[in-house]
């Protein structure tokens, strides 16, 4: 009967360790840096033909917005260890959207999944008009960038 | 009626039970395939065997409702946040009907188990692939055997009373011990008895297999029904009827035009129970009363 207590007591710091951990190391950001503008649109999903191609959980919950602008383009304030998908995370904290994403990758902004809307759709982010050849998490911030979250339908239909 | 049933009618339509309960989503068809494979196993094996099992089965459904949520982030009804982690009612219950999922498989093959016994598989696969009859009838039978030879070993080692007073640690070593020995043994009785069965000519092309069961008209209804049937709900199913989707929220059931399908698969899957029950009502009303 001691052991368990002990052991099941053991379990429960290990958790409570590991919870304040994770909630320590995403606050820790220095000093602020600058400003930039993120916007998050799915505009390719309102092509018609795409349309027919979504995943009916999305049109029955009516989570694609009629004009295509998920976030309209806001500025935030950048800290020194940001990159691209932290501050996607914190703008979506601060407008209760929804986004599913690990430590690299975007699956999910607003309840649209990667591979919704036809076999090839999917998340992509472009910096200044350009689309960067590093992944969101490895992309630092100087400060006075224009961030867009894009979503793509067919290889190719974002510029 | 069900025993003399012939075992090729009873494996097609095992066949098809256990593919629509493998390819189907909504939790409407997958709870009526459960409660039917529960019901049939109740009435082939008794009321204690089947609570045993249902007992395995809850463990189970738990264990898979608990993983989902870590691994899956989807879903709108947020119940709560673990640090930068939310757990949505959508991913709970995706994995609870998940272990439905596979609890009702489990039965039915465990239905498949008590009707279709190594006889009747050797009998099945005998004519054309006798290689295959004798090594699915082997593998059948392997997992009863086992769980006898390992208790079988386990009492023995009781018996010597290594067990008295031992800490957890040496009680889990001397569990291993016990299954180095049950495969030591399996290992030995596999070549024993594959020489055997090849000594008496199981995997011989010309071998002709004894069986008392004939084709009659009631294997011929069976049949043909759970062909018609079996297939019918598949196509449609295949087609969309009676879809269902969980994420980013669970699909409204509409009672329309599809609502058939759930009342296809309802007749389908107790087939053989209400011809395991006819048959008993017979026998009570053929009993003379003197």
């Amino acid at each position: 009967m001691k052991k368990k207590f002990w052991s099941a007591l053991a379990i429960i710091l290990c958790v409570m360790i590991f919870a304040v951990g994770m909630s320590a190391c995403s606050d820790n950001l220095g000093a602020k840096v600058g400003e930039v503008t993120i916007a998050i649109e799915c505009k390719t999903i309102l092509q018609n033909q795409n349309m027919d191609k979504a995943e009916p959980g999305l049109i029955d919950n009516k989570l694609i917005p009629s004009d295509g602008i998920i976030l309209n383009e806001s500025s935030v304030d950048i800290f020194e260890k940001d990159n691209v998908l932290t501050v996607l995370k914190r703008i979506c904290k601060q407008n209760k959207i929804h986004i599913d994403a690990d430590s690299s990758y975007v699956k999910a902004i607003n309840h649209i999944y990667e591979m919704s809307v036809g076999e090839s759709s999917g998340w992509l982010y472009f910096v200044d008009g350009l689309q960067p050849n590093v992944g969101a998490n490895q992309y630092k911030l100087k400060g006075g960038e224009k961030i867009v979250f894009a979503y793509t339908c067919v290889v190719g239909d974002l510029k | 009626m069900i025993e003399k049933q012939n075992p090729i009618t009873i494996l097609c339509y095992l066949f098809f039970v256990i593919f629509i309960t493998m390819f189907s989503t909504n939790p409407i068809m997958l709870g009526i395939s459960f409660v039917s494979g529960i019901l049939l196993y109740c009435m082939l094996c008794g009321v204690k065997k089947t609570l045993v099992r249902l007992g395995y089965f809850i463990i189970f459904v738990a264990i898979i409702a608990i993983i989902n949520p870590i691994f899956s982030r989807q879903g709108m009804t947020q119940l709560f946040w673990i640090g930068d982690f939310v757990v949505t009612l959508e991913a709970l219950l995706n994995g609870v009907t998940i272990g439905v999922m596979f609890s009702s498989v489990i039965i039915w093959f465990g239905v498949l188990n008590v009707l279709l016994y190594s006889d009747k598989i050797i009998y099945i696969f005998g004519k054309f692939t006798p290689k295959i009859g004798t090594i699915l009838s082997i593998a059948l039978g392997l997992f009863p055997k086992y769980i006898v030879q390992y208790r079988k070993i386990d009492n023995n080692l009781k018996g010597l009373g290594l067990y008295d007073g031992a800490s957890f640690l040496s009680k889990v070593k001397l569990k291993m011990h016990t299954l180095s020995t049950l495969i030591t043994w399996s290992v030995e009785g596999a070549v024993l008895l594959s020489d055997n069965m090849s000594a008496r000519g199981y995997d011989l092309k010309g071998k002709r297999v004894y069986g008392k069961y004939t084709f009659g008209v009631a294997d011929g209804i069976l049949l043909i029904v759970s062909l018609a049937l079996g297939t019918s709900i598949l196509v449609f199913m295949s087609l969309g009827s009676g879809s269902f989707y969980y994420y980013p929220t669970f699909k409204q059931i509409v009672w329309d035009s599809s609502v058939w399908i759930y009342f296809a698969t309802f007749v389908f899957m107790n087939i053989l129970a209400v011809i395991y029950l006819w048959e008993g009502v017979k026998w009570q009303f053929l009993k003379s009363k003197i």
